[in-house]
């Protein structure tokens, strides 16, 4: 069990190496990249050189990388190049924004556990069947188009969503703020744990032990409840463990749709600002809750079952 | 697991060639089962259709439509759709209905164009690695744990900054990125099929890794390759869209079904048909491709039919 956990922390650690490396080499190497502002023909030579040297731009790459890596590690991602504070200052800003909506998004969305088992259940029914349609056409259509669709046709009809978050609103005006946003979010979570649930079920249902419990003359609702549905749940545990860094990622699409300050607003104003600190910070961050969801995953997939030896 | 192939077709000694389960005997089954399938039919109906629509948008729009997708008409801007402007005009008076044709066959050749890069990387990685195992399998499985730990939409959307690529550059970035999920099954598949009969007696009769990979086994993982190539096609038609839509991607004066929602923010309250019309064709493609794709899925695996 230590030894599993030892292997797979030195594992993630490897893998984060990669993945920082990686991105960091590309975002370096990429024409525009980090310096190209201070190229600007228009700026004097003096102040392109101390510009570059302000930043570190003027060092050979990997001991560029180096020293970003040994900042990073402490919570150091550098300066914004946009307006020069410190990027962990920027990101800490916008993080309980993003987390309040890609959370609750997330525990609306476990509702897709019960729509799934249900269906199971009364498989071939006419829940089971619209609920199979719904997920068809739920995944064909783009989410923050709905959104865009609805907030459309609420602002033509009668306004039930506001447009924008408010300035500076009261508690209630945020919250009605947030509703439309966090339904739409909690739309991926319907489809995806109900059709996952569904599939998970029915596996279950039709194996040798749940036959048994019924044999035994236990009744209905404690074989399903009891017996089946907790055995199902189990690979619920890994999905969590994945959902871990997009509570941090949000959704980009969603923030920016509906105007809301988070993070995924703040990846798109970085990009468009050439603001790589910021960029490289968030890649990384996420990179890291990833890595760490996974591992949480596998080792909590040990301890609710069993059956799996971590070794 | 490979089929003997009996009665008139083995009639020379030249066609006795080593026949495996990717035979046409096993493709034309699966089409068999597929033709039963009405659903999946009508889906690849309606793809064809919109494959077709968009592939002759120039034809369209010049002698149906009797316009241009970049005909500027500023007399003629923001109108609602007409018995002229079936789907209405944008802010230059330019004709809905010509530039949704026309960002079509950008978007889905772009879709095509992802899907054949990740095809390529993903195939022969995924050979590669499930076949000689050991250290060349733990490298390129370091790889595809890099990429798919990346989270791609920030990185994405900071390259496309950086590089300003054209419709082709995205592609390659988009496929760069996404092959890992079509490499991971095929490995998995290659795992089990090369502990099979057929690919010993290959290799005694003195077949080499290329040939063994290409052709004994990678047809009989091509019924998996098949399906994630639909999945691949609409994720990144998908991408491409969500991309765009932030301003980021394809880029104007090209149309895109991302860029047209992109551009039809600004005209929000006075165009909404400007923000139907796109998402309504990025929603039909998909729909049809997923519901296609379930009964081509059921029609190569039918254990998988429950």
């Amino acid at each position: 069990m230590y030894r599993y956990l030892l292997r797979r922390l030195i594992q993630s650690i490897f893998l984060l190496l990669g993945i920082s490396a990686m991105v960091f080499f590309i975002m370096r190497v990429a024409p525009g990249g980090p310096g190209a502002f201070t190229e600007d023909p228009r700026l004097g030579k003096v102040y392109q050189d101390q510009q570059r040297q302000e930043f570190g731009l003027d060092q050979p790459l990997p001991v560029q990388y180096g020293k970003w890596l040994w900042q990073a590690m402490q919570g150091n991602f550098g300066r914004s190049y946009a307006d020069k504070r410190p990027v962990m200052e920027v990101i800490a800003e916008r993080t309980p924004r993003t987390l309040l909506l890609s959370g609750l998004s997330l525990v609306f969305g476990l509702a897709g556990i019960v729509f799934g088992v249900i269906a199971a259940l009364r498989r071939g029914s006419v829940y089971d069947n619209s609920l199979r349609i719904f997920t068809v056409i739920g995944n064909a259509v783009p989410h923050w188009w709905l959104g865009l669709i609805i907030l459309l046709i609420s602002a033509r009809t009668i306004k039930i969503f506001p447009l924008a978050p408010p300035m500076n609103g009261t508690l209630g005006a945020w919250a009605h703020f947030l509703v439309l946003p966090v339904l739409l979010g909690s739309l991926g979570g319907w489809l995806g744990f109900s059709r996952f649930m569904r599939s998970e079920m029915l596996e279950v249902i039709s194996q040798d032990y749940v036959r048994t419990a019924r044999a035994k003359g236990l009744t209905e609702s404690t074989v399903t409840y009891r017996h089946a549905l907790r055995n199902a749940m189990i690979p619920i545990v890994t999905i969590l463990g994945g959902s871990l860094a997009s509570l941090f990622s949000g959704s980009i699409l969603f923030e920016n749709v509906f105007s809301y300050p988070g993070l995924g607003k703040l990846a798109v104003e970085a990009a468009f600002q050439r603001d790589l600190p910021v960029t490289m910070a968030l890649v990384m961050i996420s990179a890291t809750l990833v890595v760490i969801g996974q591992l949480i995953a596998d080792v909590a997939y040990g301890f609710v079952d069993p059956r799996v030896k971590l070794s | 697991m490979s089929e003997v192939r009996t009665g008139p077709n083995v009639s020379t000694l030249a066609d006795v060639r080593p026949k495996v389960q990717g035979s046409p005997g096993y493709m034309r089954r699966a089409w068999r089962r597929l033709r039963r399938d009405k659903l999946a039919l009508a889906a690849l109906g309606l793809l064809v259709i919109i494959v077709v629509l968009a592939l002759s948008a120039p034809l369209i729009t010049e002698h149906i439509l009797q316009t241009d997708p970049n005909r500027v008409r500023l007399t003629q801007k923001l109108k609602p759709p007409s018995s002229v402007n079936r789907l209405g005009t944008d802010e230059y008076g330019r004709d809905t209905a010509a530039r949704l044709l026309h960002a079509g066959r950008v978007s889905l050749t772009f879709g095509f164009m992802v899907m054949a890069i990740d095809l390529v990387i993903g195939v022969a990685l995924g050979l590669t690695a499930g076949y000689f195992g050991g250290r060349i399998d733990d490298a390129i499985n370091a790889l595809i744990q890099i990429i798919n730990n990346i989270p791609t939409i920030f990185l994405l959307i900071a390259l496309t900054v950086l590089f300003r690529p054209g419709v082709v550059g995205l592609a390659v970035l988009f496929g760069l990125l996404g092959w890992t999920g079509i490499a991971r099954q095929v490995r998995g598949r290659v795992f089990a099929e090369r502990q099979l009969d057929y690919v010993d007696a290959a290799r005694l009769a003195g077949a080499r890794a290329p040939r063994i990979l290409f052709v004994h086994i990678l047809p009989n993982v091509s019924s998996i390759v098949l399906v994630l190539v639909g999945f691949d096609i609409a994720g990144a038609i998908l991408g491409e869209a969500a991309l765009s839509y932030l301003g980021f991607g394809v880029q104007i004066p090209t149309p895109s079904w991302g860029n047209m929602l992109n551009n039809a923010l600004t005209y929000f309250s006075d165009a909404p048909w400007l923000v139907v019309a796109p998402g309504v064709a990025i929603s039909l493609t998909l729909f049809a491709i997923y519901l296609f794709n379930d009964g081509l899925r059921d029609a190569l695996d039918p254990r998988l039919n429950k």
